[in-house]
């Protein structure tokens, strides 16, 4: 069993010395992967090209198990699947979730459901890549994260890294695993660096960090959020302990739940659309389960309740960004 | 293989199978009005010729999928009838523990990794399955059955476009019974399935209702792809004998069934007391033997305990 030497600590070493991008991390994750375990392949729209996928299949070590495919969606994940249920560990790119839409009869109906059906006889070792982003006028067809919208399922793991580390630790992870994961990847981090130690580790799919300590409100943010979140709170040097769950499903709870104990204030920065979102389900959480910590009304920073603007005139109202985070952790810290 | 001497001991098999899935179903039929079997059914009777001439040639190993008329390759891929009944009557010990229900069965022992009752997105599986076969060099087959009906949808054209493209060597297997629910083919499909699938792969036409013919065709496509690397599609127009759902006949004016000169077992069993392969008391004894194996199935499901409400949220 190739990666049963992976079970025995769930501690990832310490970040060496090593800095690589986002990207690149993602790309030694999947070369690792493929490398550890022949069942392991990936499919998708440009998978094969050289530059493909921004740069995340360059120069892979295993080329012949990278099947680039037609503009084929639903089909090309059901291959997946099939390749999955069949014994293989498919890794199944979406170059943008808009695209990855296409395909919700597969990932709804089937990936979600298989394992349930038929009473984990049958296992859904499958990751799902999907690529997020925004800005350029990209508009309300490229510009969407829907990361809410998966985790709505039952049977779906929902993955969303913000830094290097995360992102190649969490791929791994999986990969390793036996249930159906969609990995979220914003393309605004691709680009962002860190520590990334150059051994294959994983991360527990389910487990947060704490960002940043903080007494007096806790900030949950995911993916670009927390990039975002994190220059707010340090550029303004605010007391806000800073929460990064990595995993929209399974939620990392009890890390909430503790944090919100102690400060008492809860905001919730999705970079998501807002009705039943992911934001809307943390205030469900500590609602239910921490409400009589809570000294405020619990509060969300969303995407509006509307699709993307092209104008950048425009994208500058609809997304939040530090400015906009700073301002409104201010206004709930100065509520006191 | 399409040149097999039809033996006792093969046609004695295809009847057995045909038989086993006729009389499984007429079972059902007399059950089912008592609302103990609590789950939508799609019944095969009439099309039995099809999973039959198509899995006499699989191995366990191989691997089929098909859409929500599933009891007939369940059983001709080699699921125990125990293990549907209880399936059906919502029981622990049915194939996926009352989970699934008719629509979704599962054996993996027996290459049946699960099955589907979304019309369409199954075609995909069989690919997908094929295409591990291929990447692993493994000396396993993959199945994709589908209806006229599933024909419409865009996975269909996506799949075949993929497996052709890529060479993946799987199977497709139309069972063209000519209705989409309640809708005749030329309501619901403008082209003829079989001559635009030609432009991507081989096609193989054989008599749905001719378990001889379904599986001499099957053998010749099969050899195809062993040579060739490439996938093929076998075309079976077939008869629906009873509704779309549910146990009673089908009624469409426009689907006038003749259950004699349509009937695949009664087709088999003609072929096979001319040729002394078997007597009517053969027959007969044959037909007694599944009766009880069904009432063993029924006994059985009925013994077995209901799913619990601890077990509601698990394998999620």
């Amino acid at each position: 069993m190739p990666w049963s030497r992976f079970d025995q600590s769930q501690a990832a070493p310490d970040g060496s010395g090593r800095i690589l991008t986002f990207k690149d991390a993602i790309r030694e994750a999947i070369d690792q992967a493929m490398i550890n375990d022949s069942r392991v392949f990936a499919i998708g729209l440009d998978a094969d090209d050289k530059f493909g996928v921004f740069g995340s299949m360059f120069n892979l070590t295993h080329p012949e198990r990278v099947i680039g495919t037609p503009i084929s969606e639903n089909a090309i994940t059901g291959v997946a699947l099939g390749a999955a249920l069949n014994g293989l560990r498919p890794i199944c790119i979406h170059l943008r979730v808009d695209f990855m839409v296409l395909a919700m009869d597969q990932i709804v109906n089937y990936i979600a459901k298989w394992r349930y059906m038929t009473r984990g006889q049958v296992k859904v070792p499958i990751v799902l890549r999907a690529v997020i982003g925004r800005g350029w006028g990209c508009g309300a067809q490229h510009s969407q994260s829907l990361g809410g919208f998966f985790a709505h399922i039952p049977g779906l793991k929902v993955v969303m890294p913000s830094n290097p580390y995360d992102a190649k630790g969490l791929f791994l992870a999986a990969v390793k695993d036996d249930w159906p994961v969609i990995f979220i990847e914003h393309r605004w981090l691709y680009k962002n660096t860190g520590p990334v130690p150059e051994e294959m580790y994983v991360l527990p799919l389910g487990k947060g960090r704490v960002v940043l300590p903080g007494s007096q409100l806790t900030v949950v943010a995911t993916s670009l959020a927390v990039v975002d979140a994190f220059n707010a709170i340090s550029g303004h040097s605010l007391d806000a302990e800073l929460i990064d769950p990595r995993c929209l499903k399974p939620l990392d709870e009890e890390l909430i739940l503790a944090s919100v104990r102690k400060t008492g204030r809860l905001l919730v920065v999705d970079y998501d659309f807002p009705a039943c979102g992911f934001a809307a389900e943390v205030c469900a959480v500590v609602a239910e389960k921490a409400a009589h910590h809570l000294q405020r009304p619990v509060q969300r920073m969303t995407f509006p309740e509307s699709p993307m603007p092209a104008s950048g005139v425009l994208e500058k109202v609809y997304y939040p960004d530090p400015d906009t985070i700073a301002a409104r952790i201010k206004s709930i810290l100065n509520e006191t | 293989m399409s040149g097999d001497t039809l033996t006792p001991e093969l046609s004695r098999r295809l009847l057995r199978k045909l038989r086993e899935i006729r009389q499984f179903e007429e079972r059902i039929i007399s059950i089912y009005p008592t609302d103990v079997m609590v789950t939508p059914v799609h019944l095969h009777i009439g099309q039995e010729a099809v999973p039959v001439g198509v899995c006499d040639h699989l191995r366990p190993h191989d691997v089929i999928f098909f859409g929500h008329r599933t009891h007939g390759f369940a059983l001709a891929k080699g699921m125990a009838m125990r293990s549907l009944m209880a399936e059906l009557y919502g029981r622990t010990t049915g194939c996926a523990q009352g989970f699934g229900g008719s629509m979704h069965l599962v054996d993996p022992a027996n290459g049946l990794l699960g099955s589907s009752a979304l019309v369409g997105g199954s075609i995909a599986l069989g690919v997908g399955a094929a295409l591990a076969a291929k990447l692993e060099k493994r000396d396993q087959w993959a199945v994709s059955c589908f209806g006229d009906g599933a024909a419409d949808s865009g996975v269909f054209w996506e799949s075949i476009n993929f497996a052709a493209l890529k060479s993946v060597p799987v199977l497709f297997v139309c069972e063209d019974n000519a209705l989409s629910n309640v809708m005749r083919k030329q309501d619901h499909l403008f082209a003829d399935i079989v001559a635009v699938a030609e432009n991507f792969m081989n096609v193989w036409r054989a008599d749905g209702t001719d378990v001889l013919s379904v599986r001499a065709a099957a053998g010749e496509a099969l050899a195809h792809i062993r040579a060739s690397g490439k996938p093929a599609l076998l075309w079976c127009p077939a008869k629906r004998w009873m509704k779309h759902q549910g146990v009673e006949a089908d009624n469409l004016p426009f689907n006038p069934v003749d259950r004699t000169g349509d009937c695949p077992i009664r087709k088999l069993e003609q072929v096979m007391l001319a040729k002394g392969l078997i007597t009517q008391a053969g027959i007969d004894q044959m037909t007694g033997e599944i009766e009880g194996q069904i009432d063993a199935a029924v006994t059985y499901a009925r013994q077995s305990p209901f799913p619990t409400p601890a077990m509601l949220a698990t394998e999620v």
